[in-house]
């Protein structure tokens, strides 16, 4: 028997790294004041920092890779897509010119409104996605639990990723069955979709009865005893650092309103 | 004394026309260990939903007599509150997986976390089931990813970590290879070792002859046979219910038919052996 594994659930369930230990909680107040700031700035003077702070705390937290994988192409996406409908929707007005290429004329406006959109939409992505590749889901629905959110919702959000998983398995397996009966399922885009509609029927028949089939075991399990539960694998609560961090970031996603308002509030009372 | 009185029984599931239970009578005594047997749709996992409180609680449909669980009527009783006195185990292995825990640890503890039972009692049950059920290898696997065999010793370690006093396994082995079978039915074993009341829906009739104090035979939804275990096993009749018998008892038939009846008609393999042996001192042939 592991006893050092076992151990482990007598405390506190910790990493050793400093933003992966923050609380949930925490984390994800962080997380939406500077993605929220990003769409209040709308301005690549503060969505390129913002970035960049984002990939930084990734690797902190040694989640860079998992990070910049889903990052790098919602990137590479979004700049492709975004300064290419720029320079395509200014073509008129005040504008000057940076660049010619091929014969089409690249103006510096469209430049910089392309950046103030990417880096509004890279830096709010990018906050959520800090979240998401540092904290479980798991963790997340432990704190909801903590802070009253009900058993039911939090195992009905927690089983639904489980059963993305089980429910892809089982469309394999019933492709396969397919394929070993003749029918083609390899191809172009029409034969695989010919292939794949007629599994959705046994696959969701199948996805109901074993949702009743889990229903009864999870009753089995006393799961919906009326009793305070236990926790067997705890997380620390938020510490008083933690709780400055937060209030921290959304002072300054206010500070970034005021920032932008400023100006209007001003004029008005001009 | 009764653990579970069925009075009069009947029962039909919701926009259905034909009862699944028809008149069932019976007692189900503490600390015994019963064997529900019988042809597929004769009423044995409808019996055991009832035994449950899944019937009427779960599935509403019509429920006809008195269903009583130590005393108190099945409709009383607080439906979660029997999942601490009554476990269940049943026969899919993939559907009894909660499918949120990261280990196996977690997933045997979660019925005692349920129940509110302190985390270091926790520990301390789910750390000596694993090792009672020879499951301590898996501790730290993803319980996800286990075979099914994996997943049933799993599943019941979830169920007797939460030592309910009663426990039905609803045909356990029916979705499982030989090894996993076997490793289910040692589990049976040590379970049979303790004081609790056990009812086992099994298709493998010479597991149910080798571990069972009692066999109901079921049949068209109505108890067709019931008795000690050899009593029925070794009736013939029960074949005429749709119940198989054992191979130990089709051999102790056909050496009666043969005009060399043993001392009586074995249920086991064990038990065949040692009658033959018998009866070949007595008869030296």
């Amino acid at each position: 028997m592991n006893s050092e594994f076992i151990n482990r659930f007598r405390s506190y369930q910790k990493t050793g790294n400093f933003w992966q230990d923050l609380n949930p909680i925490t984390k994800l107040n962080i997380c939406l004041a500077f993605a929220f700031s990003a769409l209040i700035m709308m301005n690549y003077r503060y969505g390129i920092p913002l970035c960049i702070g984002c990939c930084i705390v990734a690797a902190l937290a040694g989640k860079f890779r998992e990070f910049i994988k889903l990052y790098g192409r919602l990137a590479l996406i979004i700049i492709v897509f975004v300064t290419i409908v720029r320079q395509i929707g200014m073509r008129t007005g005040n504008v000057t010119p940076l660049i010619n290429i091929l014969g089409w004329q690249w103006y510096r406006e469209s430049f910089i409104a392309g950046w103030n959109t990417i880096t509004f939409i890279l830096g709010f992505s990018g906050s959520l996605l800090v979240f998401f590749t540092t904290t479980t889901m798991r963790d997340l629905m432990y704190s909801f639990e903590q802070k009253g959110m009900s058993h039911e919702n939090s195992y009905i959000m927690l089983a639904s990723m489980q059963n993305i998983i089980d429910l892809k398995k089982a469309s394999v397996t019933i492709l396969e069955s397919q394929k070993s009966r003749g029918i083609e399922t390899e191809g172009n885009i029409l034969v695989r979709a010919k292939a794949f509609f007629p599994t959705l029927g046994p696959l969701l028949l199948g996805a109901i009865a074993s949702t009743e089939e889990k229903v009864i075991a999870m009753d089995a399990r006393a799961f919906s005893a009326n009793r305070k539960h236990t926790f067997l694998r705890e997380l620390a609560p938020a510490t008083p650092l933690e709780k400055v961090l937060s209030i921290a970031a959304w002072v300054v996603c206010a500070g970034t309103l005021v920032y932008r308002l400023a100006p209007t509030v001003a004029r008005l009372f001009q | 004394m009764a653990k579970i009185e069925l009075r009069n029984v009947s029962y039909k599931y919701p926009f259905t026309r034909d009862y699944a239970l028809k008149d069932i009578n019976h007692q189900f005594e503490t600390g015994k260990f019963y064997g529900i047997i019988g042809e597929n749709g004769g009423g044995k996992t409808t019996l055991c939903n009832l035994m449950r409180g899944l019937i009427p609680h779960f599935y509403k449909g019509k429920l006809k007599g008195d269903v009583i669980v130590d005393g108190v009527d099945i409709r009383e009783w607080d439906y979660d509150e029997l999942s601490a006195q009554i476990g269940y185990v049943f026969e899919n292995p993939f559907t009894q997986i909660s499918g949120i825990k990261d280990t196996v640890f977690e997933e045997v503890a979660m019925g005692l976390e349920n129940l509110g039972v302190p985390k270091e009692e926790i520990i301390e049950k789910v750390t000596r089931v694993c090792r009672q059920l020879k499951i301590e290898d898996l501790l730290q696997n993803n319980p996800n990813e286990l075979s099914g065999g994996q997943r049933q010793r799993v599943a019941f370690a979830s169920i007797i970590s939460m030592e309910t006093d009663m426990l039905i396994i609803d045909e356990p082995t029916s979705q499982l290879d030989p090894e996993g079978t076997e490793d289910v039915f040692e589990i049976i074993k040590t379970l049979k070792a303790s004081d609790k009341t056990l009812i086992l829906v099994e298709h493998k009739i010479d597991m149910v002859a080798e571990y069972c104090d009692e066999v109901i035979v079921m049949n068209e939804g109505c108890i067709a046979f019931s008795g000690p275990t050899h009593e029925v096993l070794s009736n013939t009749a029960i074949m005429e219910h749709g119940a198989m018998m054992s191979q130990s008892a089709i051999f102790g038939h056909e050496m009666a038919r043969a005009g060399k009846p043993l001392a009586r008609i074995p249920i086991t393999l064990n038990e065949a052996v040692k009658l033959v042996k018998n009866w070949r001192e007595q008869h030296g042939d």
